[in-house]
């Protein structure tokens, strides 16, 4: 699975290596997130409920974990000229974008019609978490269309 | 899309991983492509018309509605 960020237009191992080597710093700075959310649970542990500090320490666990797996990931593809092909094929290959665009488009109608029925439901829960959805739902139509300006001019 | 690219591959004795390494696309890719489920991008059309030596018509099968 690729996922949405995927790349165009790696045309040589040497151009993918750079981009290897950034995504190294960026986990990097997922782990320290990750350390840092981990102190931040056990500092305020006092003032937060148990269900708030069990959730930050898993999420803390997930981040450096899964940013430690893909750090190691990319250490033994960028020291193997084969696996660097392969995987900067992987990457680049215009069929897999397309198959990511399109999942990334499903998804993104799911998520807005269940962010919509829980707007329904709130409306008899709790109307902060109407509040949040309808936040969401804003941001959401307000980035698309900024973001739709900008590749306009861009392309 | 419907293509040549498979009687192509065959007549050349190329496999489709000797095919996806030469185009710098997965075998997946050329797979989809033979069983015309993907249309391919007009770089990757060039790309295989290059190495076959042909014209992007000469491969690819264009139907009624894909013309003027």
């Amino acid at each position: 699975m690729i996922g949405p960020f995927c790349y165009r237009n790696i045309s040589t191992d040497q151009e993918f290596k750079k981009i290897l080597h950034n995504h190294n710093i960026v986990y990097i700075c997922f782990i320290i997130l990750g350390v840092f959310t981990f102190i931040f649970s056990v500092l305020t542990k006092n003032y937060m409920k148990d269900f708030m500090k069990g959730f930050l320490e898993g999420a803390s666990f997930g981040i450096i974990l899964g940013s430690a797996l893909l750090l190691f990931k990319n250490y033994k593809i960028i020291n193997n000229e084969q696996k660097l092909r392969e995987s900067r094929i992987k990457i680049s290959d215009e069929r897999n974008h397309l198959i990511s665009e399109l999942a990334t488009k499903f998804a993104l109608i799911i998520i807005l019609i269940e962010v919509y029925v829980i707007i329904l439901l709130s409306v008899f829960i709790n109307l902060d978490t109407l509040k949040i959805c309808l936040l969401i739902i804003n941001s959401f139509v307000l980035l698309y269309i900024l973001s739709f300006q900008f590749y306009s001019k861009k392309f | 899309m419907k293509t040549h690219i498979q009687e192509l591959r065959k007549k050349h004795n190329i496999t489709q991983i000797e095919l996806a390494s030469a185009l710098s696309v997965t075998r997946q890719t050329i797979i989809s492509l033979e069983n015309g489920k993907y249309k391919a991008s007009l770089v990757l059309a060039h790309k295989i018309a290059q190495f076959f030596n042909l014209s992007i018509e000469d491969i690819f099968i264009f139907e009624e509605d894909e013309n003027l």
